[in-house]
């Protein structure tokens, strides 16, 4: 199903943190190197899995056993997420389909297992995408890694790190490449780094 | 995962200058850079200071299934675990018995960067490139598979020879000799790149291992038997001198020859490298003199050619009374190999035919040595066993021109600039970097990697220029 994303206009506190930040960096077409299949320009659904990150703790997604520091590991427990015009929805990237199929944002079109940050957005603009990993309600560990809204520098999007720890959570960030800068990492490398809220 | 090669999936990777239906052939016309991290391969950006790979080396070395993930995602990790590539590097250094926080210190890192390593965070690649050269690693797969582990038999024989009673390897020979077998290897991998017949001419020559050691009996002998086969499969003559050694057994023969200096009475050594064979010839000591060092090179090639694996076990390494003086040769390839060596550079037929023509006196060795190329003292030893008596009892004092035989047996090492690239990727090592620059199939940056020149571009050029003028002219 396409059209219009399913907004939810929330007073959240992720979405007030938030509010510089989308001032500072204003929504921006989709950036695919190539373009998207069809299905992975479908609107997903709520009814499909994707839940507002509105502030901590979000006890609502899967959380995570082993860090994500290589691509196995990495893959387990992986979340994407969006910065809309007035939330941040936020899927598991491998749902079991299985007998889910007609949950599937894209019914049962595709073989496809993997939702894209596209299917957040339904292939609209965004400020700003990336990946998530829930440690627990209130410990995360983020990277702006998205091949269609991805940020691309450290200064941008430290200010999204700034928001998420605004509003309760620790976090750890995954940073970018040291030997190529606006590229985002997308796994741990070394012991996890965490910031939260100075007391 | 898709391997489909779609015209649009080929362009996203490769570029819109690029053409042809497979990855392949579009990758030999992109000018696409990507760009090789510690853990993840990514295209180039204005900022990236990175390893940069041509499309060409970025398809080799991951495939197009790896490289074909870049059409949706910003990078494509390359590490097959969290461990990697600490893991591989650390197991290595272990093997080899060698203190690795020492070693990189003399590589480029900072404590910063040792920090960085033991924490498993993120450091330069090429930082890890060049110590993973100097540990005989194969540093393109560096965590991205098994293969980067490198030989692991070879290691091992590495640490057990420094810890012989007889002849104990310090470190610094160890590093030297680990970075030669990196250098034998990757010389064959870029003659292989090549598509060079180099890497078939021993095979094509029709050679084949012969573990006949003469036991019992005289291993001479066999030795002698090798040496004339070897002049006979080469369609070299029966009494001809051999001019240029090395050029031969690393034009002909294909062979990788790697010269090194060490302040040691290490001579020389016969290594094995993943199956890649070549010889190391240190350069300080007595190999100074081109006729001790053509004696060392052929003492290892006698080696190289006939010693089956199960004798060679990788590694065979040789010090220079091992050479000098076969009297003192203990085992049955050593004394087989020393016998190859003297009588493949001076038939002891032909060594008599010319000491009796030119008078059987002082004169007469001098010309067995200025026709042969050999030392005085193999020459009296060889001459002594022709008679089978003590015909040359004092050795006299003749002049022996070793300086004529200098260039044939140099390869224009000592002309190279700029003079930070090793003494052991000079040479024909270099000039198969320069071919496979030439042939768009490496990178500048490749180029810099492999001489070690770093990312000066200057140095780059310059050993660049060095190698086409002294080397490949």
């Amino acid at each position: 199903m396409t059209g219009r994303p399913d907004t939810l206009e929330n007073q959240s506190p992720l979405n007030d943190a938030l509010q510089t930040y989308r001032q500072n960096y204003p929504e921006k077409e989709m950036n695919p190197r190539i373009a998207p299949e069809a299905h992975h320009m479908i609107q997903m659904e709520r009814v499909s899995g994707w839940s507002d990150l509105s502030g901590a703790p979000a006890n609502q997604f899967i959380t995570i056993s082993s860090l994500p520091n290589d691509e196995e590991t990495a893959k387990a427990g992986r979340h994407l997420w969006v910065i809309r015009a007035n939330d941040v929805p936020t899927a598991l990237e491998y749902r079991p389909w299985g007998d889910d199929r007609a949950l599937c944002p894209w019914g049962d079109t595709s073989d496809d297992d993997i939702i894209k940050h596209s299917n957040l957005t339904g292939g609209a603009p965004a400020h700003s995408g990336g990946e998530i990993w829930f440690c627990s309600g209130t410990k995360i560990i983020v990277n702006a890694y998205s091949g269609r809204y991805g940020a691309s520098s450290r200064e941008e999007f430290e200010l999204i790190i700034e928001a998420l720890i605004q509003c309760g959570f620790e976090v750890a960030f995954m940073g970018f490449d040291a030997e190529n800068s606006e590229v985002p990492n997308s796994i741990l490398l070394g012991e996890p780094e965490w910031r939260k809220k100075s007391d | 995962m898709t391997s489909v090669y779609s015209n649009q999936s080929l362009t996203a990777i490769f570029g819109q200058e690029s053409f042809g239906v497979t990855p392949s052939e579009r990758a030999k016309s992109s000018r696409q850079v990507f760009i090789r991290s510690q853990h993840q391969l990514s295209f180039a950006t204005p900022s990236a200071t990175g390893r940069q790979l041509n499309a060409i080396e970025a398809l080799t070395q991951f495939g197009w299934e790896k490289l074909s993930e870049l059409q949706h995602r910003p990078s494509t990790i390359l590490i097959r675990s969290g461990e990697e590539p600490y893991k591989t590097i650390l197991d290595r250094a272990a093997e080899l018995d060698v203190n690795w926080e020492k070693i990189v210190l003399h590589l480029g890192w900072t404590r910063n960067h040792i920090e960085d390593f033991k924490k498993r965070r993120q450091i330069p690649f090429r930082l890890l490139e060049r110590l993973a050269q100097r540990l005989a690693l194969q540093e393109q797969s560096l965590g991205f598979d098994s293969s980067a582990a490198g030989d692991r038999v070879l290691g091992q024989r590495l640490k057990a020879i420094r810890n012989q009673t007889d002849f104990k390897l310090t470190e610094s020979i160890v590093l030297l000799l680990s970075e030669s077998a990196w250098t034998i290897g990757k010389q064959i991998y870029l003659a292989e790149l090549l598509k060079s017949n180099s890497t078939t001419a021993i095979r094509d020559l029709g050679f084949n291992v012969d573990p006949d050691y003469g036991e019992p009996g005289p291993t001479w002998r066999i030795g002698f038997r090798l040496a004339e086969k070897t002049r006979e499969l080469l369609k070299i003559g029966k009494n001809d001198p051999i001019n240029g050694l090395k050029d031969l057994v690393e034009t002909k023969l294909g062979i990788p020859v790697i010269q090194l200096e060490h302040e040691s009475d290490f001579a020389g050594a016969t290594i094995s490298n993943g199956g890649r064979r070549g010889i190391a010839i240190n350069l300080r000591g007595a190999n100074g003199n081109a006729l001790v060092r053509r004696m060392t090179l052929a003492h290892e090639l006698g080696h190289l050619l006939w010693d089956p694996d199960t004798q060679l076990n990788r590694l065979v390494v040789d010090r220079y009374g091992d050479i000098e003086d076969p009297s003192k040769s203990t085992t049955a390839p050593e004394k087989r190999a020393n016998a190859f060596a003297i009588q493949f550079l001076a038939p002891q037929n032909a060594v008599k035919q010319v000491y009796e023509d030119n008078g059987r006196n002082p004169e007469g060795l001098s010309a067995v040595i200025s026709t042969f190329g050999i030392s005085k003292s193999a020459a009296i030893q060889h001459i002594n066993n022709a008679y089978q008596t003590h015909e040359i009892g004092k050795s006299p004092h003749i002049e022996t021109e070793a300086d004529s035989w200098e260039g044939g047996e140099s390869l224009g090492v000592p002309l190279f600039k700029p003079s930070s690239v090793a003494v052991t990727r000079r040479g024909r090592f270099a000039s198969f970097v320069v071919q496979a620059l030439d042939r768009g199939l490496i990178s500048k940056d490749t180029v810099g990697a492999l001489l070690g020149c770093g990312q000066n571009q200057e140095e780059i050029n310059q050993a660049v220029d060095s190698t086409r003028k002294y080397v490949m002219s």
